[in-house]
């Protein structure tokens, strides 16, 4: 490129030299300016950061970006100066991938700001951020740069054992990363003790076994977290290339960083199948595993099968799982295991192997039943021969074996075995016969029939009934019809009888619909239950039209299931025989016409319907049912017309019916037959529920003229009407026309619908000088449990005349107060504090006082604090100021202290402890432990409802760690960013003396602090006071516990100066 | 390569009917001749654990029926059965059975309840049905799909009355909420998601004596033989151990699973064509059935299928115009939230009603009215447990044909559909 003089004065040449720069840049970056999208191609833009960094990145860097490109998802950039890295050089990028880091002393140990800022606002505006193993290890001081990279290498506390093989295992299923993943064996360096930050979730942990080196724990290795807008993925692993050639590490990398960059993952899961040495590893582990072991090798083994069944690997693998069945030296768990897994893979090539041990105690199940599984005729022939010369047992095995297969060779061994001394084989023999379903068989069992012991006839029969089924499946439907025929005859036990007569018709096929019809006629119940349950489960349109043809001369039970069928088929011709039989003298059939009416019917069968409901008080549940279901716009009419000729019984039903069916319209004529005195409440109910605001002014007039159980039911009525349309209006109205009884009523029901346009009226009412009134009114505010009644109540209070409207206030404002919400707390205080100054009555100040203590804030305490001298008063005010003091008193630990201290000497011995015990925690100062972050290197799970380790010190007593029951050691850890100095420790177990941490070890950054036995909890608190003690990293290690596992609702750490109880 | 197997069942390809039924099917269904209305049905029990002891509970307190007769693998368990009986009745009628095989063919039974262990549940309901037994089976159903098609067949072909132990069905916001689907009234479905609690992990994996009053070998009985532990025959150890049960994605998911099939209408095509996912297992312990997992599949006409745990159980209805999540407590959304006071109008269809899972169970043996949950759907919801679990199990992307019934292209999987059965037990 030839440059230009800057200084030249030819502008043109000045624009060119501007246009060529830009060029330039673009040409670095390698694309266009992306701004925030894929390119054009579709394609994901990454950038590498390397050049330094305590792992060979010279060597891993070129397989990173081959691993991603060659997913065909990824254009890869790489730069060994991530230092200079601005916003703008960024920004054709959608993810960063670290392979760098300032860990071990690289010349680079600082950014300048717009690599910082280019970098932590590239992730935050929406983009994605990758680190590989020790890619975070840099920068411990930059707080944003730690909490962006999710998880990294802290010195002094993670750790890690020579490179080896081991197994990861996905341990969220959902996640986009790991969704279709389940376990994969890599040979690498596995980190113990990665430290994480906070609100960082992990996908995926690999098992560090203490036999090469490691924790014991699950270790997690792969960390996912948003930052800002955008998105981080940590990958622990690829320590070097060889680490990296593994299908685990790559596909982890290649969708955590589509994810990284996108949000979302489209890189399917690819065939996850083991390599030969990692193959040999795990079957090394199944080989050697027992129960109680840990099952990491048998789930890899069986996922592994399920990866390479189908493709080339599975042969060799068929073949590995042989040896392992077949050795001697391998466990007896070992060699089960595989022998299922050799089941579901293996081929006619292991037939002989499994064949020979067919007489290994160990395996000799799952030997036979991989033969059994195993298609093909190589299987299939080694059960054959085995079948000869093995012993009873395992000739039973083998012949139902033979049986699931349908093995038609099998027959005359069967047969042989049929004529057997040993009954277990007769009857074993007989069924697997019948399970063939094939003309050769149903000639060896017909030939067997009298050659059998009198014990195996059912056997026989059902064997004979199995195999004609068998016949019917393979299309033989004559043979086995002749079969079920010969079934049917009466000399056969019921059950199979039954049996025979159905599938005698399911077979019957072009003669059906012949037998279906003489079946249903017939007085043979078995034979006509056979025709109405086939018909009920294969419906046939034109049967079912042939069948309503002959109705009439059908029995009375074939009768009611072809009207049922028919009817759920809406069959319209069968709407004139239901009309006929449901008046007849057969219950079910009534019933099912009545039911078919319903279905079938119009508003003509509301007639038929309810007359049968006036006769048969049992037929209640399908009336209504019936009534339900018709179609029409005059059936409701109808049913009010017959409402009041019906029974009491149907009346009520009725009613029920018209509200389901939301038959608004008929209000009026409803409340027209109030007259009628039976029907009355029931209506009012109704209209209750169904009514609008136009049937109030009836309803207000019935109120005038009723009697006392009468209105209740009509202000409930219309409660719900007025709650329904939201308007209080007809109530109100009448309500101040209203006196007496009729008020009282009203009063009830503007309590019922609520809300704030119920207040005029209950608070109106609630000031009358007639208690009959004002009574109801007040308990009616109360009853509204809302907070604005408070104003209302404390008026009614100081209006009230007797004493009993006194106490329903006051019982009023105590329920109430406490209700109002933290912001309104002081509006609150004040009323009640200006109550308080004009009431007399002793008792009713110190119940006022008590409110006071529930409304905790500055103004309440203040105010019960002028009661405390006053001995009237004193014992409620003191309660009171304490309850608001331990709400309040770490908000104004200054003025809530000074009371706090005098409530040491109360006379009262709770105020007393229950102050001391507020001031040790005004002293305490803030809980150091709720800037930890939890966890618990035990490999334990956490048990039913409990919330994970960060539970222990959320906060938040409600939630708690909690883990499987009955275990040796637990180990609640916490880790916090700088060391925090504490002396003081509270333990809140799960509840007192059950479940909660009984012998521990306090263990800070590796020292043994402190030892516990027989922790005594007062109040489910366990408070221990220790040497003040500087520590970074905590663990409670617990190896007794009362109950049958030590949970943790919280966990606190104090420095106290004064001294804590 | 085809199956291995050809599995037993006839149905003819002509509609079944799904058990949307409108009224009371009046279908005799006593083998012992038509049961009169007003006859006491007469039960035993197969299973006396927690489950077991419950459903007794129920069944104790119904009219119109009567418990005689108990049988389980524990003595103890048989005798306190047979306790309870006798106190309500105030009789020392009640029989004990130590094999289950005398009980399912005593002929002053009418019908059987199945609460043993969930690979029992399949063979114990077989021999009652065979027999000419009504049955009360527990979730899941069958130990394999195999299995559960077997059963299916032969409640059909016996003609006797099934009742399946999915109990969300006869609770009212349940069947509301079904309704609602049915109905039209969230539209056209995109997606269903179900929830589910998980398995837990622990169990004692250290062999001790087997107590005095436990046959263990029946308690066996299929499952291959292991060592018996202190946590091996508890109510966890068949909640929680791979061969006794596929874990909670049959026996709780069951519950979710069911009322999504009522919702869907209880045919074939309730059942999902397509399972992918991943699940997370136990390291240790006795228990080894999944502890969570994320299934993902399609329906056949598109519709979107999730199945997840651990989580409080849900059955979510996904559709345009709206969405209900039911869950057994109540409701997790109702979307719009004026759907909530939407009630059936005159014509649409309408769901059975059963207002207690027991009664409708003896209701439908005395007057042939349907059960609320009948073989077929019992054999749908657990098609799709068993799906999922060889789904998340291998990690292979498995696919359904729900008119044949079988899993396609794909002989690995197809293989898993039959599971061999520890002689001398056969399902012939």
């Amino acid at each position: 490129m030839r440059t230009f003089s800057i200084r030249s004065s030819n502008p043109y040449r000045l624009f060119a030299l501007v246009f060529l720069m830009i060029c330039f840049c673009l040409g670095i970056s390698n694309s266009f300016p992306a701004y925030g999208k894929s390119k054009p191609s579709g394609k994901i833009c990454v950038l590498i950061l390397t050049g330094q960094n305590n792992h060979d990145w010279k060597a891993t860097t070129p397989v990173l970006k081959r691993i991603l490109e060659s997913s065909g998802r990824f254009v890869v950039t790489v730069t060994d100066h991530p230092e200079r890295c601005t916003a703008q050089s960024l920004k054709p990028y959608d993810v960063i991938l670290s392979n760098w880091n300032t860990y071990g002393g690289g010349p680079m140990k600082t950014w300048p700001a717009a690599a910082r800022d280019g970098i932590i606002n590239f992730v935050r505006s929406g983009k994605g951020f990758v680190v590989v193993h020790a890619g975070s290890s840099s920068f411990y001081d930059w707080e944003a740069y730690q909490q962006m990279v999710a998880a990294t290498w802290m010195n002094g506390v993670t750790w890690h054992a020579p490179k080896h093989m081991f197994y990861v295992h996905i341990t969220d299923p959902s996640h986009p990363i790991t969704h279709g993943m389940r376990i994969f064996v890599t040979d690498d360096e596995l980190w113990n003790n990665t430290m994480v930050q906070p609100g960082v979730q992990s996908l995926a942990a690999g098992y560090s076994d203490k036999a090469t080196g490691g924790s014991g724990n699950d270790e997690p290795i792969l960390f996912v977290r948003s930052f800002g807008k955008g998105r981080t993925c940590a990958l622990m692993l690829g320590h070097d290339a060889a680490a990296m050639s593994d299908i685990g590490f790559q596909t982890l990398l290649r969708r955590g960083t589509e994810w990284a960059a996108t949000g979302r993952v489209t890189i399917p899961v690819p065939n996850m199948g083991l390599k030969p040495n990692q193959l040999d590893f795990v079957l090394k582990g199944v080989a050697s595993y027992v129960t109680g072991d840990r099952r990491d090798p048998l789930w890899m083994l069986q996922y592994d099968v399920g990866q390479v069944a189908g493709t080339s690997q599975a042969e060799p693998m068929a073949r590995k799982l042989a040896q392992l069945v077949t050795d001697p030296h391998a466990s007896a768990a070992g060699r089960q295991f595989a022998c299922g897994q050799l089941a579901l893979i293996g081929t006619a090539k292991q037939a002989p192997i499994l064949a020979g041990l067919l007489n290994d105690k160990t395996v000799a199940f799952q030997a036979r039943a991989a033969l059994e599984t195993i298609p093909g005729t190589a299987a299939l022939s080694a059960m054959r021969k085995a079948l000869l010369s093995s012993s009873v047992t395992e000739r039973l095995g083998l012949i139902s074996a033979l049986a699931a297969r349908r093995d038609s060779l099998s027959i005359p061994l069967f047969r042989k075995m049929a004529l057997s001394s040993n009954p277990k084989l007769v009857s074993a023999a007989v069924i697997a016969i019948g399970d063939m379903g094939n003309p050769a068989s149903l000639s060896v069992l017909k030939r067997l029939a009298g050659k059998l012991p009198k014990a195996m006839r059912r056997t026989y029969l059902k064997a004979l009934l199995h195999d004609a089924i068998g016949l019917s499946e393979h299309g033989d439907y004559s043979a086995a019809y002749d079969t079920f025929k010969d079934l049917s005859n009466r000399n056969t036990p019921v059950s199979i009888r039954s049996a025979a007569l159905y599938d005698m018709i399911g077979s019957s096929l072009e003669n059906s619909t012949r037998i279906m019809l003489y079946a249903w006629k017939s007085s043979d119940s078995l034979l006509r239950s056979a025709a109405i349950r086939h018909a009920n489960l294969h419906y046939n349109a034109k049967l079912m039209r042939e069948a309503l043809k002959l109705f009439d001369r059908m029995p009375k039970e074939s009768k009611t299931a072809i009207l049922h069928d028919a009817a759920t088929h809406g069959m319209i011709q069968a709407l004139p025989l239901a009309y006929k039989e449901c008046a007849s003298p057969y219950p079910p059939l009534r019933q099912a016409s009545v039911s078919a009416l319903g279905e079938l019917g119009d508003a003509s069968a509301v007639e038929p319907i309810i007359r049968e409901g006036n006769r048969d008080a049992s037929l209640k549940t399908t009336v209504t049912a019936a009534l339900e279901q018709l179609r029409g716009a005059s059936v409701n009419r109808k049913i009010v017309t017959l409402l009041p000729t019906s029974t009491t019984l149907m009346q009520a039903a009725l009613l029920t019916v018209l509200v389901e069916r939301n038959a608004r319209e008929e209000t009026p004529s409803l409340l027209r037959l109030s007259s009628n005195p039976k029907l009355l409440m029931g209506i009012v109910n109704a209209v209750g529920r169904l009514g609008g605001v136009r049937d109030c002014p009836a309803l207000i007039r019935m109120l005038q003229i009723a009697d006392d159980s009468q209105r209740e039911v009509i202000a409930q009525a219309l409660g719900r009407i007025c709650s329904r349309a939201h308007n209080l209006a007809p109530l109100v109205n009448a309500f101040n026309q209203s006196a007496g009884v009729e008020k009282i009523a009203l009063i009830g029901a503007i309590a019922s619908v609520g809300g704030p346009d119920a207040l005029p009226p209950l608070e109106q009412a609630a000031l009358f000088p007639d208690p009959l009134i004002s009574i109801p009114a007040i308990n009616a505010l109360s009853s509204l449990n809302d907070v604005s009644t408070l104003g209302p109540l404390c008026k009614a209070y100081e209006a009230a005349c007797t004493d009993d409207s006194h106490a329903l206030a006051l019982r009023g404002i105590v329920q109430v107060a406490p209700l109002t919400q933290e912001s309104e707390r002081v509006k609150s205080a004040d009323m009640i504090a200006n109550l308080l100054k004009n009431v007399s009555v002793p008792e009713d100040r110190n119940t006022l006082i008590s409110v006071l203590g529930k409304l905790p804030c500055l103004e309440a305490f203040r105010v019960v604090n002028t009661y405390i001298r006053s001995p009237a008063t004193s014992a409620a005010a003191e309660r009171a100021a304490l309850d608001i003091a331990q709400v309040i008193g770490m908000r104004y630990p200054d003025e809530c202290a000074t009371t706090v201290r005098l409530l040491q000497s109360s006379s009262d011995n709770e105020i007393r402890t229950q102050a001391a015990s507020l001031m040790a925690q005004l002293a305490l100062g803030p809980d150091l432990a709720l800037e930890g972050v939890a966890s618990h290197p035990d490999g334990l799970y956490r048990d039913g409802q409990a919330s994970g380790a960060q539970a222990a010190i959320d906060g938040d007593p409600k939630t708690y760690w909690d883990e499987t029951d009955n275990q040796k050691l637990y180990v609640l850890q916490v880790l916090w960013k700088k060391p925090i100095a504490f002396n003081y420790m509270r333990i809140m177990g799960y509840v007192q003396d059950n479940y909660a941490p009984k012998d521990f070890e306090i263990v800070c950054d590796g020292k043994v602090v402190k030892s516990v036995t027989n922790a005594v909890y007062v109040n489910n608190l366990l408070a221990l006071r220790l040497p003040d003690t500087q520590c970074r990293l905590l663990q409670l290690r617990i190896t007794g516990y009362y109950g049958n596992s030590p949970a943790i609702r919280e966990l606190e750490l104090y420095h106290t100066l004064e001294g804590g109880k | 390569m085809k199956s291995a197997f050809t599995r037993r069942q006839f149905i003819k390809q002509t509609a079944l009917v799904a058990s949307v039924a409108v009224f009371p099917a009046i279908v005799p269904s006593s083998v012992l001749g038509e049961t009169a209305p007003s006859k006491t049905i007469t039960l035993g029990h197969l299973g006396m654990g927690e489950r077991g002891h419950d459903l007794m509970t129920g069944f104790l307190g119904l009219n119109h029926c009567r418990v005689v007769a108990v049988s389980d693998c524990y003595q103890s368990r048989r005798e306190e059965g047979v306790r309870r009986s006798n106190a309500q009745y105030n009789s020392n009628s009640c029989k004990s059975y130590a094999d289950f095989r005398e009980l399912c063919a005593d002929p002053s039974i009418d019908a059987v309840v199945v609460a043993t262990p969930d690979h029992w549940h399949v063979l114990a309901a077989l021999e009652a049905v065979r027999h000419g037994k009504h049955v009360y089976v527990e979730k899941p159903l069958g130990y394999s799909i195999e299995q559960d098609e077997v059963l299916r067949q032969a409640v059909h072909s016996y003609g006797v009355v099934f009742q399946y132990g999915t109990q969300q069905r006869s609770m009212e916001h349940m069947r509301w909420t079904c309704e609602m689907v049915i109905n039209g009234r969230l539209g056209k479905l995109k997606a269903i998601e179900i929830r589910s609690p998980g398995n837990i992990q622990g169990g004692s994996t250290t062999p001790v004596p087997v107590p005095e009053d436990l046959d263990y070998d029946r308690f066996l009985g299929p499952s291959p033989y292991e060592p018996y532990t202190s946590d091996r025959c508890t109510f966890n150890g068949s909640w929680h151990i791979s061969h006794f049960s596929l874990g909670f994605v049959g026996g709780w998911g069951a519950h979710p699973l069911d009322i999504m099939l009522w919702g869907l209408g209880d045919t074939p095509d309730a059942v999902p064509v397509e399972y992918y996912g991943s699940a997370t297992y136990p390291m240790q312990g006795l228990y080894d059935t999944p502890l969570g997992w994320d299934v993902r599949g399609k329906f056949a006409d598109g519709k979107d299928f999730r199945f997840t745990a651990p989580s409080e159980d849900l059955t979510l209805f996904i559709g345009e115009k709206g969405r209900i999540g039911v869950k057994r407590a109540g409701f997790d959304v109702i979307d719009p939230p004026s759907l909530k006071d939407a009630k059936l109008e005159p014509g649409e269809k309408r769901l059975v009603v059963s207002m207690n899972h027991g009664e409708n169970f003896i209701d439908a043996i005395r007057t042939g009215s349907p059960t609320v949950t009948n073989v077929s759907s019992a054999s749908y919801s657990d098609f799709i447990s068993h799906l999922s679990d060889i789904a998340m199990r291998s990690g292979r992307k498995i696919r359904w044909n729900p008119l044949r019934e079988t899993i396609i292209d794909d002989p690995y999987a197809a293989r898993m559909m039959h599971k061999p059965l520890r002689e001398p037990w056969t399902l012939g």
